[in-house]
């Protein structure tokens, strides 16, 4: 069993990353500060019964998935925007000159890395439709399980991963978008850059 | 070369290996094949090198005040 009286120093070493994630779930400040705060005061009411020695981040991460999905649930979905059906696998890659030399490749890769900052990245992933947002978040990026994942949103194993692939191809997509839009693409002529 | 069946089944498991949610014979057996397909392997590292590049970027730190008002309302919470 958890002792209160050390809550605020296990925990609060996660709120900076508990807060980019919240930011990322609800897309603006005032709500993600809403639903961490929120997480924070009911993860200090069930402290005593969260068990000392499991991970405390993941038990933080549920509270702050369930707390977005209870409270954003009924709210109106914004249209999608992005059309994931078209999407093949391996998007960007595809697109990056996988014929040319190693060498070549790398600084490629490097060019489009270079010239999408993190409001770009951020800017991509608020794209992403809530269904997919979420297993991109948890799995993709928080390094969550597929089984924790499932277990936070209450959808299956095979759910989670649909969405992630999906969500991923997704991302890859609106980032090379959003790379070409800033001129950076040199296109490879063998007529695989669209 | 592309249409490999051995390509097709290796580029189908990127995401669930990159992720550790693969078993450890299919790992070995992607480590062998990766090995021997330079496509792949830069396939393998590609996607690797992405998630690492957007974890990265999406990393935002918490405003000072905003850390301050939750250690506030746990303080508050401790009291009552």
């Amino acid at each position: 069993m958890a002792d209160r009286a050390n809550f605020e120093r296990d925990a609060m070493v996660h709120a900076h990353r508990l807060y980019s994630a919240a930011l990322r779930m609800t897309r603006n400040p005032a709500d993600a500060e809403d639903i961490v705060q929120e997480t924070y005061l009911k993860a200090y009411r069930g402290y005593d019964k969260f068990k000392e020695g499991t991970n405390l981040r993941a038990w933080l991460y549920r509270i702050l998935t369930n707390t977005f999905i209870n409270r954003y649930r009924k709210r109106q979905r914004r249209p999608q925007e992005v059309d994931l059906d078209e999407v093949e696998d391996l998007y960007m890659y595809r697109r990056l000159a996988p014929a040319v030399t190693r060498q070549v490749a790398r600084s490629a890769e490097d060019q489009v890395f270079e010239a999408l900052d993190g409001a770009d990245v951020r800017e991509a992933i608020d794209k992403l439709p809530e269904l997919y947002r979420m297993p991109v978040l948890l799995a993709g990026l928080e390094g969550f399980s597929y089984k924790e994942t499932a277990a936070m949103l209450d959808i299956p194993i095979g759910t989670v991963m649909s969405r992630l692939h999906r969500g991923r191809k997704a991302l890859q997509k609106l980032l090379w978008e959003q790379a070409r839009e800033q001129g950076i693409i040199v296109p490879t002529g063998d007529g695989n850059d669209g | 070369m592309m249409d490999r069946e051995r390509c097709v089944r290796a580029l189908s498991r990127v995401y669930s290996y990159l992720d550790g949610e693969i078993r450890a014979m299919r790992k070995v057996r992607i480590r062998l094949h990766l090995r021997k397909c330079l496509h792949c392997e830069r396939a393998y590292e590609f996607e690797q090198r992405f998630i690492g590049f957007v974890r990265e970027r999406i990393r935002v730190e918490a405003p000072p005040e905003v850390v301050e008002r939750i250690r506030t309302s746990i303080r508050d919470m401790r009291r009552h």
